[in-house]
C-alpha cells in the first residue's frame, strides 16, 4: 500500500475513534430522531379556517349589512342561515366604527360561525346565487343539490363555493384540501396558508437551505473546527513527527494526507446528516431532493476553507487553541467583506436596474426597481426623478401609462415586502401632467435645470398629484388602447379618465369659484358578474388592443372589449395549481404563458395548447413581449439575455446585441427597434437588424455606487468566499439560476438575483490552494 | 555502498538562529568528524545541549546542517534511500491514541514500504521479541512509557534496516527491562546490523558499545573505545590515598603544585587524595613524595577509572 495511503486511511481511523466524534453522531441522530416525526396532514375539506379569512374587518361590515338586510342578495342568503346568537352580535356592530369590528370577532371566531352555514342544506337559491349555475364546478352540485342526491361532502363543498361568491373579497378562495404540519399524527396550529407547491418553492431553498447553512455550515463546520484543530499539531509534535520524518516519506504528502485525513471526519457527519434530512424531507414531505446530497461536496469545501487556514495556524504555532481562534479571526474577516458586499449589492446592482422604460415627448422615461420614476438628464448625465418617490426598498410598479390626449401619465409604485406583499402610503395614483396646468409651472423635464449631479439626483422633474384610488388588492394595470384597466381581486375595473378632467375643472374653476371635487369612484368594474381573480393574477392586452388575457387560479380567460364591457370569449384551465407567479401575452394567433418553474406554455387563439417550450440553460423570464408586426415574442431573462420565441417552431434564439447578459427591461419600438434597459442602470435604444445601438444612456455613477463599484467589490472578489457557497447549496437544493429578493417568488418581472456559483468556488478554490500551498512550503522548510 | 561507512560526518556544522527580529545565532555543532563502522555499536555521549539530538536530526533530515557532509550508508543524511535503510527509535516516544500495537506496526511498516504479508508474518514475532506478546491487542494509549518504548523498537526494526538509530532507548524502562533491550541490541550487532546509540546512561553504553564518542559544545572531545578514551582523558589507574597530616600545613598546596589531583577534606585532619596515573612506577613515585611532604598514609587504594569518569574529564577538559 503507498505510503500516504496508509495515512489516510490512519487518520479515518482515528476519525472513526474520535469520542467527539459519536458524541456528535449520536447528537445528530437525536436531531433527526426529533424531525422525523414532522410532517404533513391532509384532509380533503371545504370548511373554513382562520387563515381562510382574507379582510376580516370588512367580512364583519358584510355580514352586519346583511344580517340588516342590507348587501347583496347572496351575503344576505349566508346571514339568514347564521345562527341567532351570532346575528343578535352582528346587529350590535356600528358599521362605521372599524376598530369596534376588528375587535368584535377573532378570524376563528368568524370561521367557526361560517363553517356552521357550510353544513346546511338549503343555502343555495338561483335568486340569492344567479351566476352559480354558470360555474363549471358548481353546475353538477347543483343539480344534485336539486335532485336531493347530493352527499354531505357535496354540500360542504357546494356551500364553500357559494360562501365564495357572496364575500369574494372577504374570504380566500376554496382549496379543498386542508394542509398542516403535522407532528407524530398530531396537528400543529392551523391550517397553512399555503399549498404544497407553494411550500416546496420556499421549503427547498430557504428552510432547508437555511438549516443546512445554519445548522451545518455554521455550526456543524465549526465544532468540526474545533474537534480537528489538534490533529495538525499533534502529529507535528516531536514525538510522534520526528519517527514519521525518519520514513522514507515526503513532508508535503505527509501533511496533504494527515490535512484530508481530517476532512473524512467531517464527511462522515455531513453525509450523516444530509443523508438523513434527504429520507426525512422525502418520506415525511415528499420532497425528494437530490440536491441535498449534492450538498455534501459543497459542505466539505466550506470545511476544506476553515481548515486549510486552522492547519496552517496548526503547523506555525503547534497550538489547537490559537488555531481555533485563527480561524475564527479569519471567519469573521470573510464575513465583515461578505456582510458589506451583500449588503451594498441591492442597494447599488440590483435595485437600480431598470424595470420599465420608454420614450414620452423626447423624454426618455425608466422605472428602477426601487419605483423610481426617472427621466434623463443630459446636463449631467443622471435619472432625474420625474416625481418625489415614496418608496426606498424594492419595489412594483405599475406604468408609466401615458395618455397623449391628456398628456398626463399615470403611475404608482408599491413597496415590495419580503413575503411579496404590496405596500404603500396611499392608494391613489400618481399623475403627471405633461402640459403646462397654469402660469409659472414647468411642464416639460427640460425646463427644469438642477445646479449639480447630486441636485439633479434628488429633486423631481414635475410636481405630481394624487389621483383616483386604486381599487384593493391591485395585481396589475394595464392598457387596451385608450382604456386604463385595473385588474384586482375584484373585477377589471376601468379608470374612467373624464373624472380627471373634471378633477382639472374642479381646480380650475368657473367664473372664479372653485368647484367641489366629485367624489365619485373612478374606477368602474367592467368584468362578467361575479368574475374574481386569485393570488398571482396576470395579465395583458392582446397584441390587437381588443381585449386581454388574464391568468388566474390556473384559468386562462380571454377577453375581448365590447362596448366598454369585458366579455369572456374563450376560457380554459391549465394544470398546477394555479398559484404559481405568471405572465401572459396574447396574440391573434397565439396565446404564450410563462409560470415560475414551468416551461413556457403556448396555445392557439382558442386557447387549445399548442406547445410547450424550455428556455436553454434553465433561464427563467422576466419579461414579454411581443415583437411588433410579427408573430414573435421577445423575452427577457433574468440571466439579462434577450431572447425571440418563435411561436409557431417554438425555437427559441438570442437576439444579439453589445447587452447579451446585461438585458433588465424591453420595450418595442417597432419591429426592428427596442428600448432595453441594461444592468446595472443604464438605457438603449438598439437596432436589432443591425445590432447596433442608436441612442445609450449611461448614467454617471452615484457615490455609493463607486464605493461598491471600486472598493467593495474588488475586495470581494479577491477575498475568500466560503459564505457565498451557500448561493451553489441554493443551486443545488432548488435548481434556479437566480433567486428572488423576496421570500415567495409571486412576481416573475422583479428582479432577481444571479446564482453565480463559479465565482465563489473559484476564488476558494485558488484561496485554498494558496494556504495550503504556504503550508506546503513551510512545512518543507520547518526545522522540526 | 557496501564499502561505505554506516554513519560518515565531515566537518559538520549547524547554527541555529533564535528571535523574531534580533536574530541570535546558536552553534549547536562546529565541525564535527565522526565515523561509524558498519557492523559496530556506536554509543554517542554528551550532556544536555552538547548537540547530540542535533546530530540525530541531521543524520535523518529533519533538520538541514549549515555545512559540512553528512552520509548514512553512502547515501547524503536524510535522503529518501537513506531513510528507507535505517530505523529510529525516537526519545520520548508517542504513538496515536488509536492505534494497537498490531496497527501501529502495520502503519509504520506501510511508511517504510514493507509488504502487506512481511507486516503480518514479522509483527508476532517481533512483538515477542520485545516482550510485547499477549498485549498486542491493546491500545497504545493504555501502554506504559516502557511498553511504548518496546513498541517503538519492534517499529524501528520491522523494516529490516541496516543501521538503526536509538535515542535514549532504555528511557522508562525498569532494569529487567534494560537487561532485554542490551541483549537485543547485542543480538542485533551479532546479525550485523550497525546500531546507533545515544543514551545517558553510561554504564550501558560501556556495557554494550564497541566505541563511543563525546560530544560537547558542539564539538566532538573523543571517539574511540572505553579503553582508548580511558587513556586519552584520565589515565589507565586511578590512585586513591586516605592521609592525614601532621607536619607542615603548606604540604598539602605543595602536593597540588607537583600533581593534578582532587583532594577531599575528610574529619579530623584528615584527606583523601586522587589522581590519575599511567603506570605504577608513576604511582610509586607519587607516594614517595606525599611521604616526603611528612603526609601519614592511612589507606592506599588503585582502581580503574569508569567510563563516568573519562565523561567528566573529558566534557570538562576546555
Amino acid at each position: 500500500m503507498k505510503p500516504y495511503l496508509a495515512i489516510l486511511i490512519d487518520s479515518f481511523w482515528e476519525a472513526l475513534g474520535n469520542r467527539v466524534l459519536w458524541a456528535l453522531l449520536l447528537g445528530w441522530s437525536l436531531v433527526l430522531c426529533g424531525l422525523a416525526p414532522f410532517g404533513y396532514i391532509t384532509e380533503r375539506s371545504y370548511k373554513l379556517s382562520s387563515v381562510d379569512i382574507d379582510n376580516r374587518s370588512q367580512l364583519v361590515e358584510n355580514l352586519a349589512k346583511a344580517v340588516k338586510g342590507q348587501g347583496g342578495d347572496s351575503a344576505r342568503a349566508v346571514a339568514a342561515r347564521l345562527d341567532a346568537s351570532f346575528i343578535a352580535k352582528l346587529k350590535q356592530i356600528v358599521l362605521d366604527d372599524d376598530a369596534q369590528r376588528q375587535r368584535q370577532f377573532s378570524q376563528s371566531e368568524l370561521a367557526e360561525e361560517l363553517n356552521k352555514v357550510i353544513a346546511v342544506r338549503e343555502l343555495y337559491s338561483e335568486e340569492a346565487f344567479p351566476t352559480a349555475q354558470r360555474r363549471e364546478r358548481l353546475a353538477p352540485l347543483i343539480a344534485a343539490a336539486e335532485n336531493a342526491s347530493i352527499s354531505p361532502a357535496e354540500i360542504e363543498e357546494l356551500n364553500r363555493e357559494l360562501l365564495q361568491l357572496a364575500f369574494p373579497l372577504e374570504l380566500n378562495r376554496p382549496q379543498g384540501e386542508q394542509l398542516w404540519v403535522g407532528y407524530a399524527g398530531f396537528k400543529i396550529a392551523d391550517p397553512l396558508p399555503v399549498n404544497r407547491r407553494q411550500i416546496k418553492q420556499f421549503f427547498e431553498p430557504i428552510l432547508l437551505g437555511t438549516i443546512i447553512k445554519l445548522g451545518l455550515g455554521i455550526l456543524a463546520v465549526f465544532v468540526a473546527i474545533v474537534v480537528t484543530s489538534p490533529i495538525i499539531p499533534e502529529t507535528f509534535r516531536s514525538g510522534s513527527l520526528h519517527l514519521l520524518l525518519s520514513k522514507p516519506i515526503s513532508r508535503i504528502w505527509l501533511y496533504l494526507a494527515k490535512f484530508f485525513g481530517g476532512c473524512v471526519f467531517v464527511l462522515v457527519n455531513i453525509t450523516f446528516v444530509l443523508i438523513g434530512l434527504y429520507f426525512i424531507a422525502g418520506l415525511r414531505f415528499e420532497i425528494w431532493n437530490q440536491g441535498l446530497l449534492a450538498c455534501i461536496p459543497i459542505l466539505m469545501f466550506v470545511f476544506i476553507i476553515f481548515y486549510s487556514v486552522s492547519a496552517l495556524a496548526g503547523l506555525i504555532w503547534g497550538n489547537a487553541i490559537v488555531s481555533v481562534v485563527v480561524c475564527m479571526v479569519f471567519w469573521l474577516f470573510c464575513f465583515s467583506i461578505g456582510a458589506m458586499h451583500d449588503a451594498l449589492l441591492p442597494q447599488s446592482e440590483l435595485l437600480t436596474q431598470m424595470s420599465r422604460v420608454r420614450k414620452v415627448n423626447e423624454n426618455v422615461l425608466v422605472v428602477n426597481e426601487r419605483g423610481g420614476l426617472g427621466v434623463w438628464n443630459a446636463q449631467f448625465s443622471v435619472w432625474q426623478p420625474a416625481i418625489q418617490n415614496e418608496v426606498r426598498g424594492p419595489a412594483r410598479t405599475f406604468g408609466p401609462i401615458y395618455d397623449p390626449k391628456r398628456e398626463l401619465i399615470l403611475t404608482k409604485a408599491f413597496f415590495q415586502t419580503p413575503f411579496g406583499g404590496l405596500q404603500a402610503r396611499s392608494r391613489k395614483l400618481a399623475v403627471i401632467h405633461l402640459k403646462p396646468q397654469a402660469e409659472g409651472e414647468h411642464a416639460d423635464a427640460s425646463d427644469v435645470s438642477p445646479k449639480t449631479a447630486a441636485k439633479a439626483r434628488e429633486e423631481p422633474v414635475w410636481p405630481s398629484e394624487l389621483g383616483p384610488e386604486l381599487p384593493q388588492q391591485l395585481f396589475d394595470i394595464i392598457e387596451i388602447g385608450d382604456t386604463i384597466l385595473a385588474v384586482c381581486r375584484g373585477g377589471l375595473f376601468k379608470l374612467d379618465l373624464d373624472q380627471l378632467d373634471a378633477r382639472e375643472r374642479s381646480k380650475n374653476g368657473l367664473f372664479g369659484f372653485k368647484l367641489p371635487w366629485p367624489q365619485t369612484n373612478a374606477f368602474e368594474n367592467i368584468a362578467p358578474r361575479d368574475y374574481f381573480v386569485g393570488a398571482n393574477t396576470a395579465a395583458s392586452p392582446t397584441q390587437a388592443n381588443d381585449g386581454c388575457i388574464i391568468y388566474s387560479s390556473g384559468s386562462l380567460d380571454h377577453f375581448a372589449l365590447r362596448s366598454g364591457k369585458l366579455e369572456i370569449v374563450n376560457s380554459t384551465r391549465l394544470d398546477g395549481d394555479g398559484t404559481e407567479a405568471a405572465l401572459v401575452q396574447m396574440n391573434e394567433r397565439y396565446c404564450v404563458v410563462v409560470r415560475d418553474n414551468q416551461p413556457i406554455t403556448i396555445l392557439d387563439s382558442q386557447l387549445r395548447p399548442h406547445r410547450e417550450v424550455e428556455l436553454p440553460d434553465n433561464q427563467k423570464v422576466r419579461q414579454l413581449q411581443w415583437i411588433p408586426a410579427t408573430q414573435d415574442l421577445a423575452i427577457v431573462t433574468h440571466s439579462g439575455d434577450l431572447l425571440k420565441l418563435t411561436c409557431q417552431t417554438g425555437a427559441v434564439t438570442e437576439i444579439s446585441s453589445a447587452f447579451a447578459g446585461k438585458c433588465t427591461c424591453m420595450h418595442w419600438q417597432s419591429s426592428g427597434k427596442v428600448w432595453l434597459g441594461v444592468k446595472p442602470s443604464s438605457v438603449c435604444l438598439l437596432d436589432v437588424n443591425s445590432a447596433t445601438v442608436e441612442e445609450l444612456y449611461v448614467p454617471q455613477p452615484a457615490t455609493l455606487e463607486m464605493i461598491f463599484r471600486w472598493a467593495v467589490r474588488p475586495i470581494y472578489l479577491l477575498n475568500p468566499k466560503p459564505a457565498a457557497l451557500d448561493t451553489a447549496m441554493a443551486y443545488a437544493l432548488s435548481g434556479n439560476n437566480s433567486q428572488a429578493l423576496s421570500l415567495m417568488t409571486n412576481d416573475l418581472e422583479a428582479v432577481q438575483m444571479e446564482v453565480d456559483i463559479w465565482t465563489p468556488v473559484i476564488s476558494n478554490l485558488v484561496f485554498v490552494a494558496v494556504v495550503l500551498g504556504v503550508s506546503c512550503f513551510y512545512v518543507s522548510r520547518k526545522e522540526f | 555502498m557496501l564499502d561505505s561507512p554506516a554513519i560518515d560526518v565531515r566537518q559538520l556544522r549547524k547554527a541555529y538562529r533564535d528571535g523574531w527580529i534580533f536574530k541570535k545565532n546558536f552553534n549547536a555543532l562546529q565541525g564535527v568528524d565522526l565515523t561509524v563502522h558498519r557492523g559496530e555499536v556506536f554509543g554517542l555521549l554528551g550532556p544536555n545541549g552538547a548537540g547530540k539530538t542535533t546530530l540525530i536530526k541531521i543524520l535523518l533530515g529533519i533538520v538541514r546542517s549549515s555545512g559540512g557532509e553528512a552520509l548514512l550508508l553512502g547515501a547524503p543524511a536524510g535522503s529518501r534511500s537513506a531513510r528507507q535503510r535505517i530505523g529510529y527509535l525516537p526519545e520520548n516516544l508517542s504513538f496515536p491514541a488509536h492505534h494497537t500495537a498490531i496497527s501501529a506496526l502495520q502503519l509504520y511498516g506501510r511508511l517504510s514500504r514493507v509488504p502487506e504479508a512481511t507486516i503480518r508474518a514479522k509483527s508476532g514475532q517481533l512483538l515477542e521479541q520485545v516482550g510485547l506478546a499477549g498485549r498486542e491487542r491493546e491500545l497504545v494509549r493504555k501502554y506504559s512509557k516502557g511498553m511504548r518504548q518496546r513498541l517503538g523498537l519492534a517499529q524501528a526494526m520491522l523494516h529490516e534496516p541496516e543501521l538503526l538509530i536509538l535515542d535514549e532507548p532504555t528511557d522508562g524502562l525498569d532494569p529487567v527491562g534494560r537487561s532485554e533491550i542490551r541483549r537485543l541490541i547485542t543480538e542485533l550487532r551479532a546479525q550485523g546490523k550497525t546500531v546507533f546509540l545515544n543514551s545517558h546512561i553510561l554504564q550501558e553504553v560501556e556495557l554494550v558499545c564497541d566505541r563511543v564518542a563525546i560530544l560537547a559544545g558542539g564539538t566532538l572531545r573523543g571517539v574511540g573505545t572505553p579503553h582508548e578514551l580511558t587513556t586519552k582523558f584520565h589515565g589507565a589507574l586511578t590512585l586513591r590515598v586516605r592521609m592525614e597530616l601532621v607536619g607542615d600545613a603548606n604540604a598539602l598546596d605543595q602536593l597540588r603544585s607537583v600533581r593534578e589531583c582532587e583532594m577531599l577534606a575528610l574529619p579530623d585532619s584528615k584527606w583523601q587524595f586522587s589522581s590519575a596515573a599511567d603506570s605504577q612506577s608513576e604511582i610509586n613515585d607519587l607516594v614517595d613524595q606525599i611521604r616526603q611532604l611528612n603526609i601519614s598514609i592511612l589507606k592506599l587504594e588503585r582502581t580503574r577509572p569508569t567510563l563516568e569518569e573519562v565523561f567528566l574529564s573529558a566534557v570538562n577538559s576546555d
